[in-house]
Parts: C-alpha cells; structure tokens; sequence
C-alpha cells in the first residue's frame, strides 16, 4: 500500500517502516539469543560438572540453592580464575541475599578472623597501642589486607594456607562452616563443624565441652536439650559468636559497661537451664581462675624480660633471626613466637598459648580436668621450669669473668640499667624508679 | 679617651722597646702583661700551621721543622729527631712515654708510635682517610679521620674515630656521614680543622662538633659529647653557622662554645646557660680549672675580665696544669708562665668512681641531680 505512494516522503516512510521492522525483528532474535546463551551458561556447568564433580553437583541440588540460585551467581563466570583455585565463594556474596547473618557474623571474633587471631583490642583501656599496627596503617580504622601475624609469617606458603588460612578464611568465607554447596542447617548446629578450629593445644574447646558434663548431656538427651557451642555462644541462631564473652581471646576483660553488658547476656543464656545465682557464680568463679592463670603469666614474663635487660637471653634477639613485626628486639605479647627463640621464650609461649588458655576456658566451659590439670598444673610446673631456667642463665651472674671477679659497682651498674630498662617500657611508675635507683646508689657510699 | 691614648701610647713604646732589646716574645703579645706573668720564646723555626704537642707533664714538645718530626726537652732545649717527614697530627699518650704522630701517604693515613726515651718507632697502622687529629688516652690512641668523596654538586664527608690500642686491629666508629654542597666545601681544610674533636680531661669522653647540611636550608655544627664507653650521645648546642669552636673547662663539667656572635658557657647535662662573653668565639681554650679562657685572642678570667691580649697571629696550643701557656705566632713557640695554677680534677682515689659516675650519667642510669648527689656525697666523706 505505501507502494501506491511514490514520493519522496513516502519512500523514506516506507524506508523508516522497514527499518523498525528489521529492528524489532534482530531484538526479538537478540533477546532469543541472550535468554538461551543464559540458559546455556547455566546448563555449561552442570553439564560438565555433573560429570567432572557429580558429588558437588548432588549436594547443590539437594540444598535450598538447588535450581534457584546458580553456579555462576556465586562462583562468577571467570572460569579460568576457577581453575587457579580462585573461585571461592566470598561471604559478601553469601551477604547480598543474607543480609543479617553477614552483618552478625561480621561484628563477631569469626568476623576478623584473618586479620587477627587475638581480636580488636581498640575497647580495652590497658592495651597496649604499639599492637594496632599489627592491623591497622597508622591513623586508620581498616584493617591491613596483609596479615600481621608473626606466627603467620614465620611459616611456609604451604603450611599459611592449610595450617592458618583454612581456619582463619573464617572472616570471608560463610563455607568454613556451612561447608560448599550444602544449605542444611543440621551442618552447622553440630558442635563438630566448631571443632575443626576451636580444638587442640591452643584452645581446646571443643573437648572441654565434649568432656564436660554439659558434653556429656549432649548424645544422652540430644541437642533439643543439651547445651551445646551454638546453644551458648550462637544463641538463637545468631552468626555474632562474641555474644555474652566478656574478655578478648588474650584474656583482658572488656571495660564498663562493655563487660557487664555481655556478662548479662550470657547469663541470660545460662538461665534457660540453671538458676541465674548458680551461673552468676560460675561465671564468677571461672573470672577468678582467669584472673590467677594471668597472674602466673604475668610473672613468668617479667621473668624473661628481666633476662632481656640483663643481655641473659640465650641467643638475645639481636643474635637470632629477627621478629618478622618487631625486628630484633624481645616479643611476648599476641605475636610471640615458638620458633627461633631463646628456650625460655618457648616455654612462656607454652605457657601463655597453650596452658593459660586451657586453665582459663576449661573453667569457662565447666570442664574441671581442663581447667586443673591440663591447666592450673601446666601453668604452675611451667613457672619451676622458667625460673629454673632463669637460674641457670643468670648463674653466670658472679662468677669471675675474663675481666676479673665482678664488682659490687657492676652489680649496681646492671641493677640501674635493668631499672631504666622497665621504666622505659612503663613497666615501673616514676615514683618507684627513682625510689629504686636512690637504694642503689645508697649501697655505693 | 685620654686614657685610652695613653694605654695606646704605652704599648706602642713598649712594642718599640722589646724590638730594641730583642725580646720578640712581646711582639705576640697586643697590650702589655699584668704584674705575675712572663713569657718566653720556647721553640723557634716551627714550621706554620704544623701540628704541636705537648707532654702531660709539661717537659717534652712534639714540634715539625722543615726538616721533620722532633722532640724537644722544655727544659734543656734538647732536641731528638723522630722523623724526617712532616705528620699532620701529634699526640703524647697519657703517661708521656710514647708520642705518636700521622703522616699522610698516597692511599691514606700512617700512625706511628715512638718511645719518648730513645725515639724509636714502637708501632706503625695504615688506614684510609685523612688522619686531622690525634688523641690519646689510657690504652688507647683515637685518630679522628675524614674522607671526602667529591662529586659533582659537592661532596660526602665521612668522619670517624679510629680507637687502637696499639696492638689489635684498630675499632672504628663513624661520628658523621653528611653530603655537603660545594660551597660548603669551598674551604675544605678550614672546616675540617674545624670539626677536630677534644677528649675530655677525664679521657673518658670526647667534645665534638657535627656537620649538618640538608638542601635548601643554611649548613649548621650540632655541638655534642660522646662518651667512649657506651658511645652514648649529648647533643650540646647547635651553632648556625660553620666557623665555631667549643673546649671543655672545669674539669669537664662546662663547655664554652662559640656561635658566631657569643661566647657560651653551659653546664651540658642539665642544658644551663652560666654565662655569656662578647665575642665571636671562633678560637677557644681554657686552663684546667676553667678559671682562665683564650677566647678570640685575649686571655680572660672567667668573670669576663681580659688578662692580656695577643696578636692575631698568635694561637693557644695548650693550657698546662702548672699555670703555664703554651701558645705558638708564625712559627715561634711560647710559654706566659704565671697563670692560675691548679686543677679541678679530683684526687686519684675518687677518679673511678668519678668516672663511674661520669659514665652512668651518660649512658642515662642517673640524671644530674643523683650524680650531684653522688659527686657531692664522696666530697663529704
């Protein structure tokens, strides 16, 4: 019908007619071809997968994902980045459509899990602001995108990756406990998914738990019943594990009204089963017990710091390969080592890693053979041996040297610089220093 | 002003006077002595701007003629001939038994050590660098060494404290690393002279000055103390500008440094000023009690007042203990007997717990009031 119309403006409505149509035709195709190259995309990776990994693709069909959420949504479509292990779920991703166990899991110790292994001490009033920089660039909040672990950082890429990452990644990665494909809840409300991290020497909890009698309870009356990690410390199912814990990993308590406001929360949580006087006591009790291990810690580290003063280490730092943080100077705080120190520093490290921890959160999780004799002993028997390896590198102390017998100004001489030494590092108060030097300087005339 | 006309006068018959009479010794001199002091030519011939020493007892010199190293007897006027070369640095060792000096050779410095009894050659170092001084104390000869690497926007200057026994491989320590500009280094020789370091009269420290010039700012001399022991550090004073000269008096107690414009007397330890005199300050010395000063050419008692005053030309080369000045014009040597004697230093039974002290105070085991307190607690025994 436009034929019938030979003008000009005919012809170039003619032109713009076909032009629409030719248009709509290659969108309808385009849309056509997008729609199924998803299709296709989706259906790529089960059509391999399904051969290459079966079991993987079983468990994502089986959980609450299956068929909704896809492959690609998660893993991204890089797959070459897949194939260089790179494909691993972030939990910003998990976060997106989980909004509020991201953000709970976020605030939480799991929630800073690479970036320390000792927790934010910014809320403590005695910490000690030289170990921000662990973490954080000076002046920033942020925390560092490189690890600053000494413990870390003294291993091989090997041993980072499956000893420290694989319970660390916990800050990113929702499947360090939910596991990769599987949505089932009953993965992660088994106390077993906690054990994978929270067992062994450094902090046994898991086993405390298991041998204690709320452990015992457990395959006896079942979960419904029996308190259980995830009943105390992921109360209602909250992904914020810090709930109710009073104290950073190190054992510094939280100031007020930091500290008594988790402190309820936890004996709100005691309450569903005890009475709320018995768990205050308890948790009262466990307080005091971390408060006498710390004291023992507390000694066993002047200990070895006054032998740093007196040059008694042995190697002293400046002779043995320097701390990765801190260079060749003594560490005993969160980033002590057990490898290239002197053999009293291992022993503080088993002390304060390893024994204080199971004396303190033994009496924590009501596990008596914990917080005794795994513990209290360990600490106990640890202190003999540091003091008695004291005693043997100070021995030397009066002994004549090649220089000749010491003399009684020596001994002043080194008595001062060890003072100046714990005045330095705010270890003595200025009134005591002075206090303390005008007695060794009376002991001259 | 008439006065003034008549002083004039005076010391202008006087300067006529001695050139009648011969005495060449008061022609060094720019006004007339007070009553109590002579002076007397000692050495003639020295070769100018050679290095002198002085035995601690006062007997023997250490003097460069043209023909080489010497040891003259103050007494007899005996001399020895040590060495046919000329040494840039002369030293006695605390005892007087030993003097050693540094000559220059191609690929650096050579010290030798000589008996002061017969003169022969005891012990010989090569290092590099430039030997600008020496100094001695119990056991042990510091060589303050300087090497200049030039390049095209200037120079580096690398100084260092070369400690040898005497038998061992010698200890070195760097007291400056600094890149200078070129006009920094415009008068190389002046300025290391300059920077030459004073062992304190305990031997147990020495009086430097450091050399600062960072870009687009003034170069300036940080003036400090280091003890020889823990090698720790006192910064004294930072002078503003390159000439400036700092001594220790009071038995090491004060320094007086020189500015520019000031000459400063501080206590170092507690950062007091004691006193000021009007003058550059770009020449200092002073007698062992601190009671006599060299400032600029005049001779002046503590409180300031001028003893006498010498001619340009003239330079201290030493204050001895008994009272006597040892000052050098061209190319005579002079002693002005007469001068205070005394010491501060304390007697031989209280030195090492002096210097234990001493060492405490710098190594900051005790402040300034706990080492008055123990200084003076020994005083009441």
């Amino acid at each position: 019908m436009f034929g019938n119309i030979p003008s000009k403006s005919g012809n170039e409505r003619m032109i713009k007619m076909k032009s629409l149509q030719i248009s709509c035709f290659l969108g309808v195709i385009l849309a056509l071809f997008l729609s199924v190259n998803i299709a296709i995309a989706a259906d790529d990776c089960l059509s391999c997968h399904q051969g290459k990994t079966p079991a993987t693709v079983a468990l994502w069909q089986g959980s609450a994902h299956g068929g909704k959420v896809t492959c690609v949504e998660c893993h991204g479509s890089d797959h070459d980045a897949m194939l260089r292990g790179e494909g691993m779920v972030p939990a910003t991703v998990c976060g997106k459509c989980h909004e509020q166990a991201f953000h709970e899991h976020s605030a939480s110790r799991h929630g800073m899990g690479l970036h320390s292994g000792w927790g934010c001490t910014r809320n403590l009033t005695s910490r000690n602001p030289a170990e921000c920089r662990f973490c954080h660039e000076e002046g920033s909040t942020l925390p560092k995108t490189t690890v600053q672990c000494a413990r870390f950082q003294m291993q091989s890429v090997e041993m980072r990756e499956i000893g420290c990452n694989r319970c660390h990644r916990v800050e990113t990665s929702c499947a360090s406990c939910h596991t990769g494909h599987m949505t089932d809840a009953k993965i992660v409300r088994d106390p077993g998914v906690c054990a994978k991290c929270h067992m062994g020497p450094d902090h046994p909890q898991w086993e405390m738990w298991q041998t204690s009698q709320h452990g015992t309870l457990y395959p006896v009356i079942g979960a419904e019943r029996a308190p259980d990690c995830q009943r105390c410390h992921m109360s209602k199912g909250t992904h914020n594990v810090s709930f109710g814990i009073t104290a950073t990993p190190g054992g510094v308590p939280f100031p007020e009204p930091v500290y008594s406001e988790k402190r309820q929360q936890m004996l709100t949580i005691c309450s569903e089963c005890h009475a709320k006087g018995l768990a205050q006591r308890e948790l009262t009790a466990a307080d005091a017990v971390r408060v006498q291990s710390t004291a023992l810690t507390v000694t066993a580290d002047k200990i070895v710091w006054d032998l740093y003063d007196r040059g008694k280490l042995q190697p002293m730092p400046a002779d043995r390969p320097p701390h990765p943080l801190s260079g060749p100077t003594l560490v005993t705080d969160s980033q002590l080592l057990y490898e290239d120190t002197s053999a009293i520093e291992r022993l503080l490290f088993k002390m304060k890693k390893y024994d204080w921890a199971k004396a303190v959160k033994g009496a924590y999780h009501q596990n008596p053979a914990y917080a005794h004799w795994y513990g209290n002993a360990e600490l106990k028997m640890d202190l003999i041996d540091i003091r008695s390896e004291a005693a043997r590198l100070l021995g030397d102390k009066a002994a004549p040297t090649e220089k000749g017998p010491v003399t009684k100004t020596a001994g002043i001489e080194e008595e001062l610089r060890v003072l100046k030494k714990r005045f330095e590092r705010k270890d003595l108060s200025e009134e005591v220093y002075l206090r303390e030097k005008t007695k060794l300087l009376d002991g001259m005339n | 002003m008439a006065k003034f006309a008549f002083c004039r006068c005076t010391v202008s018959a006087l300067l006529l006077l001695s050139l009648f009479t011969g005495c060449t010794a008061t022609s060094t001199l720019d006004s007339p002595l007070p009553p109590g002091l002579s002076i007397a030519t000692v050495a003639e011939k020295v070769l100018p701007q050679s290095p002198i020493s002085v035995s601690p007892d006062g007997s023997l010199l250490a003097v460069v003629r043209r023909d080489g190293l010497f040891l003259r007897s103050l007494q007899s006027g005996g001399e020895k001939k040590l060495s046919a070369e000329h040494p840039v640095a002369v030293a006695f060792n605390p005892g007087g038994t030993e003097v050693a000096a540094a000559f220059l050779t191609a690929d650096g410095s050579r010290l030798q050590r000589f008996a002061t009894s017969h003169g022969e050659i005891l012990g010989e170092l090569s290092f590099p660098g430039r030997c600008e001084a020496l100094l001695s104390r119990q056991n042990e000869w510091l060589a303050f060494v300087t090497t200049i690497e030039s390049f095209r926007f200037g120079g580096n200057l690398r100084s260092r404290l070369l400690r040898w026994d005497g038998v061992q491989t010698p200890v070195e320590e760097l007291l400056n690393d600094v890149t200078l500009d070129r006009s920094t280094l415009a008068d190389k020789d002046a300025l290391l002279a300059t920077l030459r370091p004073q062992l304190s009269p305990h031997g147990d420290e020495i009086l430097f000055l450091r050399l600062h010039d960072p870009p687009a700012f003034d170069p300036s001399i940080a003036v400090g103390l280091r003890h020889l022991d823990t090698r720790n550090e006192r910064l004294v004073a930072k002078l503003p500008k390159l000439s400036g000269a700092a001594s220790y008096l009071a038995a090491g107690e004060l320094i007086a440094y020189g500015d520019g414009v000031m000459v400063r007397i501080v206590e170092p330890w507690s950062d007091k000023e004691l006193q000021r005199l009007s003058s550059p300050g770009e020449q200092l010395a002073a007698s062992s009690s601190g009671e006599i000063l060299w400032v600029d050419n005049a001779l002046l008692r503590r409180d300031g007042q001028i003893v006498t005053s010498f001619a340009l030309s003239a330079q201290p080369v030493a204050f001895l203990t008994d009272g006597r000045l040892l000052l050098r014009d061209k190319q005579r040597l002079l002693l002005l007997s007469g001068l205070p004697a005394g010491s501060a230093e304390p007697p031989a039974s209280a030195a090492d717990r002096l210097l234990l002290l001493r060492k405490w105070r710098a190594e900051g085991l005790i402040d300034v009031r706990e080492y008055t307190e123990q200084v003076g607690k020994r005083k009441d025994d």
